[in-house]
């Protein structure tokens, strides 16, 4: 059936878990490009050939040969061929181009909860995507900025009003040592620790700490 | 066909699904592609074929093709419903279970096959299905239950029963400690809050700490 590699593709991505990406699929990609040519060749050469034998009849017959586009002459049974051609070509086409925003979107949503681009998800890009990632950040950072024409805020911090300025967090890994408005603390994993919530917020995302319960 | 969702993932493979039809004029060419266990590429008219729901609404509109319901919409499955539609396996039978009928109902129209029923079938199967659904969502206790009752759910029915669930334990997460809105990386179902109560010194974090681990 046509369409399998196109939609063997898609699957790829989508069962993928939504914070990482497969490897950009080359091969595949290129074999459903190919399918593409194939059906539209088949197909102009089918209504080709209808053409020339409806145009072969009419000289047969002694009428004027048609000019010009005017309408299918062929049989009901080649409009369906022609018909399965077409609908497959638009089906790939949308495979492809689900396939392409569908990592497309995820790498945008990286930017915006991880900040950069995590090592083994970098591995995966094709150049193109991780010049579009690099071209984002630009532009996210350059809205973001304080000054000409910037709106002077961190758009990818922590969304939600907070209760209380400060949280209680748990290191879950070795981190270093890291400066704090409210001091330098050095992270270890298992200890717990008193610290700003904003600030704490892209440590969190990451997976380096982890929130205890607020106070009451 | 215009729409929305022509970049939904959920949508796509909703029509990978293979439906019953017949062609009216046979096909030449492709037979081989699109039925495979013909023998010859030119299909006549007449012949029944499965074909996956993407091809079916373009041929359907054109009066190429003539398109019924799947065994999984028929007779026996709407007496099935009617006994007790929330414990039948949707997932098994059409994953899309939802999707499909709406793609298809409309299919049949535009080639005059429809069945008039078949909406308020489908309609009744989900409302039956809903109510049960969203009882249950709030009371799971584990995710083992919740994939247990999830495996039998069609992938739009899923869809809402994680949301029920999200939104029940975020309510439990406010009664207990006031704040709805963890900030944590991964979302799961149920989280265990360890409740160390106020700030300390250091040494009081440390020991809270310690007991939490072991």
């Amino acid at each position: 059936m046509f369409g399998k590699t196109g939609i063997e593709l898609l699957q790829e991505v989508a069962q993928c878990p939504a914070d990482s990406l497969p490897a950009f699929n080359e091969e595949a990609f290129r074999n459903v490009i190919d399918e593409v040519h194939l059906q539209h060749e088949r197909l102009t050469s089918v209504y080709n050939e209808s053409r020339e034998r409806h145009r072969q009849r009419q000289v047969e017959a002694g009428e004027e040969p048609e000019e010009g586009g005017a309408g299918w002459r062929g049989t009901e049974a080649e409009a369906s061929e022609l018909m399965v051609y077409h609908s497959a070509i638009l089906r790939n086409k949308r495979l492809l181009f689900a396939y392409v925003k569908e990592r497309l979107d995820r790498i945008q949503e990286l930017r915006w909860t991880h900040r950069t681009l995590p090592d083994h998800v970098k591995a995966n890009l094709s150049p193109l995507e991780l010049q579009y990632f690099r071209q984002y950040d630009k532009l996210l950072s350059r809205y973001m900025r304080s000054g000409a024409g910037g709106v002077g805020l961190d758009l990818t911090a922590d969304p939600s009003p907070p209760d209380d300025p400060y949280v209680q967090v748990r290191v879950l890994r070795d981190y270093g040592e890291i400066v704090f408005t409210s001091g330098k603390v050095s992270l270890q994993r298992g200890k717990s620790h008193w610290l700003p919530k904003d600030e704490v917020h892209p440590l969190v995302m990451d997976g380096v700490l982890e929130v205890l319960a607020g106070n009451s | 066909m215009a729409s929305g969702d022509y970049y939904d993932v959920s949508a796509i493979l909703a029509e990978e699904t293979y439906v019953p039809a017949r062609l009216v004029h046979g096909c030449t060419g492709v037979g081989t592609v699109i039925d495979p266990s013909s023998d010859s590429a030119d299909l006549a008219p007449g012949t029944r074929l499965d074909l996956p729901l993407w091809m079916v609404p373009p041929m359907a509109g054109r009066n190429m093709l003539q398109v019924d319901l799947p065994v999984f919409y028929g007779n026996k499955m709407r007496r099935k419903m009617k006994a007790g539609a929330g414990c039948e396996d949707l997932r098994v039978r059409c994953p899309h279970y939802y999707s499909v009928a709406t793609r298809l109902h409309a299919a049949m129209q535009a080639c005059l096959t429809a069945d008039e029923d078949f909406p308020a079938f489908i309609l009744n199967t989900f409302r039956g299905r809903y109510k049960e659904l969203l009882t249950k969502a709030p009371q799971v206790e584990s995710s083992l239950e919740a994939s247990q009752i999830q495996n039998k759910l069609s992938v739009e029915e899923s869809q809402l029963f994680t949301a029920a669930a999200e939104a029940a334990a975020a309510y439990q997460r406010w009664k207990s400690n006031g704040d709805s809105r963890p900030m944590h990386r991964s979302q799961s179902l149920k989280r265990k809050w360890a409740n160390e109560g106020g700030s300390g010194t250091a040494a009081g974090n440390e020991n809270a700490a310690a007991n939490a681990a072991s």
